[in-house]
């Protein structure tokens, strides 16, 4: 089959169906010497008789129109488009929005107040030293009494307040803790009161801050008035960490309220803040810790000392 | 809207002038225009459907549509295209619903010709393979020729039913015969 005898099917399926003029020169002389383009011809027209004549569908029923009207009668009626409608729902939920903005209003982009980063980066000291320290397994026993991070150095000179023209001090500017809260930053504010109070307490005495483990996992925004009696701890400053979703330095803070407190509910804060950190490894440190302390205390009870090996994980 | 409706008794009125009295609460004016496009949305629904019950249940289905989305159509534009679109979609809609696929068989009326008992059975056997054949053709193909050659639908007729331009439709029906060349008619003569 040549490019002709192509062009020449396609120009006579065309015309068979009912394009108008002759075939072109080239493709008419074609056609009368091709055989087979003529039998093309023939075929072509024998195929739409037989699609005339053969293809026969059936009849729409004559009652169709009836019965669509009389289901429009019944269940259908024409909807008026009223663009009002679409306004007010437009409006509507942009009031929502802004109402749900003005409740919760989005975190300052500023940058992380001093004391945190002080207890930030005292706290990733620490961990980093107690890695070092422990090649392959930890020694948690060793700090019994390790304090909370100290709290950042507040300059000791007050800055020289402007004075007024007749020679008094303006008031002083508003504290740190009020321009957080100001800002919306309650959770700096938190930290900082926790360490404010923690600097105070070591200033007054190691006895002041002996009870470094207050044993239950306080969130930050959610302490009572009597908690805010107690001595800060590193509970307390796991659970602002969890709270900011900082799980490493809250996986760091429980483990060390766990390795002072002993307590299984800190334990299991540590492990769940180290596994949300991604170190799994350490928080099937935590786990197994939790798990080999319950089941010894059991197993003492029973006499049974292999079992300890058997609970303990890593 | 021009040859359907002109060929068609009273229509004097035109499908616009009905459909703003229908959407104006008129039901015996959009009563008028849906027995005057129903033969052209059957037929574009048989097209699509491939059998007589689901093609009415489609052009009944799109009609009541068409009754309730009256609110937005626009009496400045055609009716036929709006109408049809509407036909076409519910179309789509109960292919993608029952799961129509390519191997459904047309649902055509056998013909009764032919002199003799076994030209009738030749010319059954013949018009069986043609049917078969012509199901099997991809819907861009088949749409056209069953609304040109079955129904006898006009290139305009059926341009409008299938929402593209008329030199689109004789050219899908001339690449439909071409198709249909090389697998019936050598296959008849083989």
């Amino acid at each position: 089959m040549s490019i002709l005898c192509h062009l020449t099917e396609r120009a006579l399926a065309l015309r068979q169906c009912g394009a108008a003029g002759p075939l072109p020169g080239v493709l008419s002389r074609h056609l009368e010497r091709c055989d087979r383009c003529r039998r093309t011809r023939i075929e072509l027209a024998d195929l739409a008789g037989d699609l005339e004549t053969a293809m026969r569908p059936p009849l729409a029923s004559v009652d169709l129109t009836a019965a669509t009207m009389a289901r429009i009668g019944r269940d259908a009626a024409p909807r008026r488009v009223q663009g009002w409608r679409y306004a007010v729902v437009g409006a509507g939920a942009i009031g929502l929005m802004g109402a749900w903005l003005l409740w919760n209003p989005l975190p300052p982009v500023s940058p992380q107040s001093s004391a945190l980063r002080v207890a930030q980066s005292r706290l990733d000291r620490d961990t980093a030293s107690e890695r070092q320290e422990r090649p392959g397994e930890r020694d948690r026993g060793s700090r019994p009494n390790e304090k909370p991070p100290a709290p950042p150095e507040r300059p000791r000179t007050e800055p020289e307040r402007p004075r007024s023209d007749n020679g008094k001090r303006t008031p002083p500017a508003q504290s740190q803790p009020e321009r957080s809260r100001d800002d919306g930053n309650t959770r700096d504010e938190t930290l900082l009161r926790i360490l404010l109070r923690s600097k105070r307490q070591v200033a007054q005495g190691p006895a002041a801050a002996g009870g470094a483990g207050s044993a239950q996992p306080v969130r930050a925004g959610q302490r009572t008035a009597s908690a805010a009696a107690e001595s800060p701890s590193w509970t307390e400053v796991g659970a602002y960490y969890a709270s900011n979703g900082d799980y490493r330095h809250a996986a760091a803070a429980y483990s060390r309220a766990a390795e002072v407190t002993g307590d299984p509910s800190v334990a299991f804060a540590a492990g769940w803040t180290a596994e949300a950190s991604g170190d799994i490894v350490g928080a099937i440190e935590h786990y197994g810790r939790l798990l080999g302390g319950e089941a010894g205390a059991e197993t003492k009870e029973n006499g049974d000392q292999a079992c300890i090996a058997g609970t303990t994980i890593g | 809207m021009v040859d359907w409706v002109t060929a068609n008794p009273g229509t004097a009125v035109s499908d616009e002038r009905l459909a703003a009295a229908a959407r104006g609460g008129d039901r015996d004016a959009y009563a008028a225009l849906a027995e005057r496009y129903r033969p052209l949305a059957y037929a574009c629904a048989f097209a699509f459907l491939r059998t007589r019950e689901d093609a009415e249940d489609a052009v009944q289905e799109a009609m009541v549509n068409a009754y309730r989305a009256l609110g937005r159509y626009d009496p400045r534009r055609a009716w036929g295209p709006w109408l049809m679109r509407i036909v076409r979609n519910q179309c789509r809609d109960l292919c993608r619903r029952r799961r129509i696929r390519k191997s459904v068989a047309l649902e055509l009326v056998s013909a009764e010709q032919g002199p003799s008992a076994e030209t009738l059975a030749i010319a059954a056997e013949d018009q069986r393979r043609l049917q078969v054949e012509v199901a099997a053709l991809p819907e861009r193909l088949r749409a056209p020729i069953l609304l040109h050659y079955a129904f006898g639908l006009t290139y305009k007729e059926t341009a409008l039913a299938l929402g593209i331009p008329e030199s689109t439709v004789v050219g899908r029906i001339a690449g439909g015969l071409r198709h249909l060349r090389r697998r019936y008619v050598r296959e008849r003569n083989t």
